[in-house]
């Protein structure tokens, strides 16, 4: 069991404090009166979740990662390379995990997008656009990137692909760093996807990426936007909005188990070993 | 230049309503653009823009109602910020009062002609390679 305390009245802090059911091997020690710098250093706590704007909010991680804690935190919680650096000294000098919702939402995304695709209100898909992006580093997107994304076409779209156009080059570096494929299934859906290992330090924070989605379909279209934790939905008649704050936290809390118990990480729902290799194959040989 | 075109909506038949396109510049940059008219009438992305540049990004999103945020290593600044980024309303009086001013300065246009024949190239380029599938050397069609 692990104790994990609540610094923040943010969103997801909210939308902790607001969960009624099991938080599995995790319990929670919400201390409001508390201030941020005593729940953060308090050693009978394993794992925080820092939610708290600004300054004071990357001083809490620092002081939490510091004291070797497990810290959950909204994607973004530096805003410059001198942050990041605070940051990553932090973990070195304490020991403790940095679990900042980066790849989570990337998996809650693809979750909720192929969820709203799949509801029979939004019609036939007609056309799905894809963007994964990355912060400026080394590896080919097609190697690192593509899976994921390729993972996520196969589940929204049963369809074989009978068109594969590529535009790829290392832009940034000497690696393949950035890659626009476009896709036409074999009944009509066109599927754009870039992938690009192009985001400058703080967009939207070191060492994160993001993803965003945009379906059409007959009867609706679907955004999802980077770092928004929310699938839009634009019908003829309206816009409805649903969050995923509160299933974002819960998915944060195992992996903060998963981390409090030794275990290897795991990727997320979207594990990057792609279901669909030939298509995978078929955008790496129009990439040549 | 290589692109896909869609007719999506049944009652338009021929008529194109999505396209999807990429472009390798001469420097070597990669471009991409989706333009579509087959949305539900409250969809509010009409215009994004996103430039990635070795040194930072910039990005213009109507949705956003952020006229333009630049991203750097050192951090984030939102110069310009709008109630939309098209402003529709002034945009060709705009065009008209430049067009006066560079008769009356007798100077050149800040947009020349040959501005608008190379965004006409660059679609038909598009369309040519989503009917043929294969892709387009813009000097093809000169």
């Amino acid at each position: 069991m692990i104790s994990l305390g609540i610094i923040g009245s943010g969103l997801q802090a909210q939308a902790l404090r607001g969960h009624g059911g099991p938080l599995g091997g995790i319990r929670l020690v919400d201390t409001p009166a508390r201030n941020w710098r005593d729940i953060a250093e308090d050693p009978v706590l394993g794992a925080v979740l820092v939610d708290l704007a600004g300054d004071a909010g990357l001083a809490a991680i620092i002081a939490a990662l510091t004291t070797g804690k497990i810290v959950v935190c909204p994607p973004a919680p530096a805003g410059t390379l001198a942050d990041h650096t605070r940051l990553r000294a932090a973990v070195i000098r304490g020991g403790g995990t940095l679990l900042p919702c980066g790849e989570l939402t990337h998996g809650e995304a693809a979750r909720r997008g192929l969820a709203a695709i799949a509801d029979p209100a939004f019609g036939k898909l007609t056309s799905l656009y894809i963007a994964i992006r990355q912060p400026r580093g080394p590896g080919d997107v097609l190697k690192d990137l593509a899976p994921e994304a390729v993972a996520f076409i196969t589940a929204a779209i049963p369809d074989d692909f009978s068109s594969v156009r590529v535009a790829a080059g290392g832009l940034f570096g000497t690696e393949r760093d950035s890659v626009v494929i476009i896709l036409r299934s074999t009944k009509d859906v066109v599927v754009t996807i870039e992938l690009a290992k192009c985001l400058p330090a703080s967009l939207p924070a070191p060492g994160l990426g993001e993803v965003e989605i945009d379906a059409i379909g007959t009867l609706q279209a679907i955004r999802i936007t980077p770092l928004d934790s929310a699938v839009r939905i634009h019908r003829d008649d309206g816009t409805a909005a649903r969050p995923w704050l509160d299933a974002a936290v819960l998915a944060m809390l195992r992996d903060v188990e998963r981390a409090s118990s030794g275990l290897p990480e795991v990727a997320g729902w979207l594990h990057r070993a792609a279901s669909n290799r030939a298509l995978l194959t078929a955008i790496r040989a129009a990439a040549m | 230049m290589q692109a896909e075109v869609n007719v999506t909506i049944a009652e338009n038949p021929g008529v194109i309503d999505f396209i999807s396109l990429t472009v390798r510049f001469k420097g070597g940059a990669i471009g991409s653009a989706e333009v579509l008219n087959n949305t539900p009438p409250g969809y509010p992305a009409f215009h994004q823009l996103d430039i990635y540049g070795t040194s930072g990004a910039i990005r213009a999103r109507d949705h956003d109602l952020t006229g333009l945020a630049r991203f750097t290593d050192a951090g984030t600044e939102y110069p310009a910020q709008y109630e939309m980024l098209l402003h529709n309303l002034p945009a060709y009086a705009r065009e008209l009062a430049e067009l006066v001013d560079a008769i009356r300065q007798d100077r050149p246009l800040v947009m020349p002609p040959s501005e608008a024949r190379a965004a006409l190239a660059i679609t038909l380029a598009a369309v040519r390679s989503a009917h043929e599938g294969h892709a387009i050397q813009m000097g093809e069609l000169v």
